[in-house]
């Protein structure tokens, strides 16, 4: 059965998406080789938003950094190598310089002390899960990040935590 | 491939971070940065960080963080909110207030902040208690935070803690 949680970005507190369990994929069109599980569920895409409280830059390449939302440290790569990747070779090169140059702007926006909403892909490193960023923008709104927490604790509540066969999920973000 | 091992020991609480530098890299564009005492940078290196080993600041309000709870502890990562009160240049110390409870920071390594009596600030540290049981933290984060609803804030933190505390309960049942 098709798991609508595969196909949007789940909103995330850090405690949570440090909790979520890893298995081996059980897909073969998955190019992941771990799938993640939050109680039983898959979750594939996640959003989170926090504070930057570390960044390693790799000019060209990578930015690393790590988001606190105060109930957990969740780190972030944000891959900045779409000149060089043979990801893109398919694409337009027009397309792929427009997104290594969004990318690029988005990236020099997370600095230390910012509030960052973050999505992307859960991926692991060494064991640990992380977010392989597709976006990420800076809160400048001073309720941004309390209106994450009550947003996730809801969806929690009223759609994630709901038992299979599972509730239309689609319309849970869309609140 | 060498292996370097950074300890630094601000006060009575440890940090530490292992690095892997290949010195035949001439990669020129690694940069690595960490807020708070423990701030360092390396360049013309290449490294892989084996950990991040940063711990969260854990949400408090100022009326909680007495010697009674178990967050008072030496080294404890918190974060705080509160309307600075006082702050000191040249001691690089500062005090913000929340709902009448004070506690003292310790801004050194916030090099970027502008600090105005009167605002509203939000700092991630770790706590450092003295012998006579004063606390201060010291900031490696902080922002300016002018505009965020307070009451909402308090209100949401107690439901977080709440959802926090049942989701580990369903993780333990």
């Amino acid at each position: 059965m098709m798991n609508p949680a595969l196909n949007f970005h789940v909103k995330l507190l850090g405690f949570d998406f440090l909790s979520l369990t890893q298995q081996p994929s059980s897909l073969s069109s998955s190019s992941d080789p771990i799938s993640f599980y939050r109680k039983g569920r898959p979750i594939s895409r996640v959003e989170t938003v926090g504070v930057v409280v570390s960044r390693e830059l790799k000019g060209g390449k990578f930015l690393k950094f790590i988001i606190d939302d105060g109930t957990g440290c969740i780190p972030c790569i944000f891959w900045l190598n779409h000149l060089d990747s043979p990801y893109f070779f398919r694409r337009s090169p027009s397309d792929v310089q427009v997104m290594a140059k969004i990318a690029s702007n988005q990236a020099a926006q997370i600095q230390l002390g910012v509030v960052a909403r973050v999505r992307g892909k859960t991926t692991t490193y060494r064991g640990a899960a992380q977010i392989t960023v597709s976006d990420v923008v800076v809160e400048r709104d001073p309720n941004a990040e309390i209106l994450h927490w009550l947003q996730s604790i809801k969806l929690a509540q009223s759609c994630y935590n709901v038992s299979l066969p599972i509730a239309p999920l689609n319309r849970c973000n869309s609140r | 491939m060498l292996h370097l091992t950074i300890e630094v020991l601000p006060n009575s609480f440890h940090f530490c971070s292992i690095f892997q530098i290949d010195p035949n890299c001439d990669d020129s564009a690694c940069a690595l940065q960490f807020a708070g005492p423990w701030h360092v940078k390396i360049y013309n290196s290449c490294f892989k960080m084996s950990s991040p080993a940063i711990k969260h600041g854990v949400l408090i309000a100022l009326q909680d963080l007495d010697p009674s709870s178990p967050l008072f502890k030496q080294g404890t990562s918190l974060r705080v909110t509160g309307k600075l009160d006082e702050y000191s240049v040249e001691n690089a110390l500062a005090v913000i207030v929340d709902g009448g409870f004070k506690l003292k920071i310790d801004v050194k390594h916030l090099r970027d902040l502008n600090l105005r009596i009167g605002s509203i600030y939000q700092f991630i540290g770790e706590l450092l208690i003295e012998p006579n049981d004063e606390s201060i933290l010291q900031a490696r984060v902080g922002r300016n935070v002018n505009g965020i609803d307070l009451n909402l804030y308090h209100q949401s933190l107690q439901l977080l803690k709440q959802f926090q505390e049942n989701h580990v309960s369903d993780h333990v049942a």
